[in-house]
């Protein structure tokens, strides 16, 4: 079975339009933080930020035959999905509202988008700047992702000697790993950061 | 100073590099050199990015509903697959070569599995008087392991155009048809996206 995780976007749109499966759990799988995020966001609940979820993903599937030339599907999956968050929002506000549990709060951590209205383009571009990043160390070697993680997704900065532990390596590898790693996530992100 | 070396110079950027190295690549970098201020520009863009991505991850059951989005929309009901859907046999015990001289309590029961679409249908053909027999069967669904889509089904053993008898299949998309005569019958299941028809059923002592 082919590995679609490694495919590029317009490669898993032709092979979902072929009726593979497996191409579309990648597409979703790529984008769900980004879609899912959006409108926890906007400041959904979690309930409505999962019927966003599911409304964008049809949107998706229906319009794939149209998506297949897209340059970026990214940027059409933030406005598809900012647009579905104020629908929601709006109509959320015509009824009333339950109390937000303590969980729910939990998002209240998220940076806010504003409440109706397009997005700026720099919260635009940085969202798609961060799904890009994200896709990208993706699609590295299971070394080179569970590398980079570290080093720019964990909130306390590792030393190189714990780096070297947690990567089971030695501590003069770490620099010239990460080095080649790094070049391979340029490579990747080639005219996209 | 020539250029660093991305391991250098990340670590500077970094905030990793001890001097007098720290120095060095600072006024390296204070010459604009291009290749250094674009790697620089770039780690940069990549450091905030990563940074400032607080992105959550769905609920599983949230994932996988998006994801049978595909599989929901790439299967149509049956009736418009196949129309009405007619089972074609895959297996029958009786088409086995039996031993000569050889028919044991098993080998008189007769086991026949037909396929529709991705439905199967497991049938056994017992004798039970001498000149009826027992239908036991089993509906299954290509990949569901709950029998959600196979339990309380109706089906008819049908000759010409008269139902002879029915059943419904239990939870598990099991069925037994008693005390019928010997003789060829359709055997016709009742789907909630079409019909599946079991043509010629041999229900005999042979």
């Amino acid at each position: 079975m082919s590995d679609f995780t490694q495919r590029e976007d317009r490669d898993l749109i032709a092979a979902c339009l072929s009726g593979e499966q497996a191409a579309w759990d990648a597409l979703i799988r790529r984008y769900q933080r980004l879609i899912y995020s959006i409108p926890l966001k906007s400041r959904l609940s979690p309930d409505d930020a999962a019927d966003v979820f599911q409304s964008v993903c049809l949107k998706l599937y229906e319009k794939l035959a149209t998506l297949r030339e897209h340059d970026k599907i990214s940027s059409w999956l933030i406005t598809t999905t900012t647009r579905e968050s104020w629908r929601v929002s709006a109509h959320s506000r015509r009824e009333p509202q339950p109390a937000i549990s303590d969980d729910e709060n939990e998002t209240d951590s998220l940076a806010q988008l504003p409440a109706g209205g397009p997005l700026a383009d720099e919260q635009h571009e940085m969202l798609e700047r961060q799904q890009a990043v994200r896709g990208a160390i993706e699609m590295l070697s299971e070394r080179c992702r569970d590398l980079l993680t570290m080093l720019f997704y964990e909130r306390e900065e590792s030393s190189y000697a714990e780096i070297a532990r947690r990567m089971v390596m030695p501590v003069p590898s770490v620099g010239p790993t990460r080095a080649r790693c790094l070049e391979k996530l340029r490579r990747a992100l080639e005219g996209k950061v | 100073m020539r250029c660093p070396g991305l391991e250098k110079l990340i670590d500077y950027l970094d905030n990793r590099l001890a001097e007098p190295d720290r120095a060095a690549v600072g006024r390296h970098l204070a010459t604009g050199c291009a290749a250094c201020g674009e790697t620089r520009d770039w780690y940069e863009n990549v450091r905030l990015a990563a940074s400032t991505d607080d992105s959550v991850a769905p609920p599983p059951w949230v994932l996988k509903r998006a994801i049978r989005i595909f599989d929901a929309a790439q299967r149509p009901r049956l009736a418009e697959r196949i129309g009405q859907a007619i089972a074609s046999l895959i297996f029958d015990s009786f088409a086995r070569p039996a031993l000569a001289g050889v028919r044991s309590s098993e080998t008189a029961n007769r086991q026949l599995l037909y396929r529709a679409g991705d439905y199967s249908i497991d049938l056994q053909i017992a004798p039970s008087e001498e000149t009826r027999a027992v239908l036991i069967g089993q509906i299954l669904r290509e990949g569901e392991s709950n029998f959600e889509s196979v339990s309380g089904l109706k089906l008819e053993i049908v000759q010409g155009k008269t139902a002879v008898s029915s059943a419904v299949t239990d939870e598990m998309g099991e069925f037994k048809i008693s005390g019928v005569k010997h003789g060829v019958y359709d055997l016709r299941v009742e789907l909630s996206e079409g019909n599946i028809t079991v043509p010629d059923l041999p229900i005999d002592q042979s």
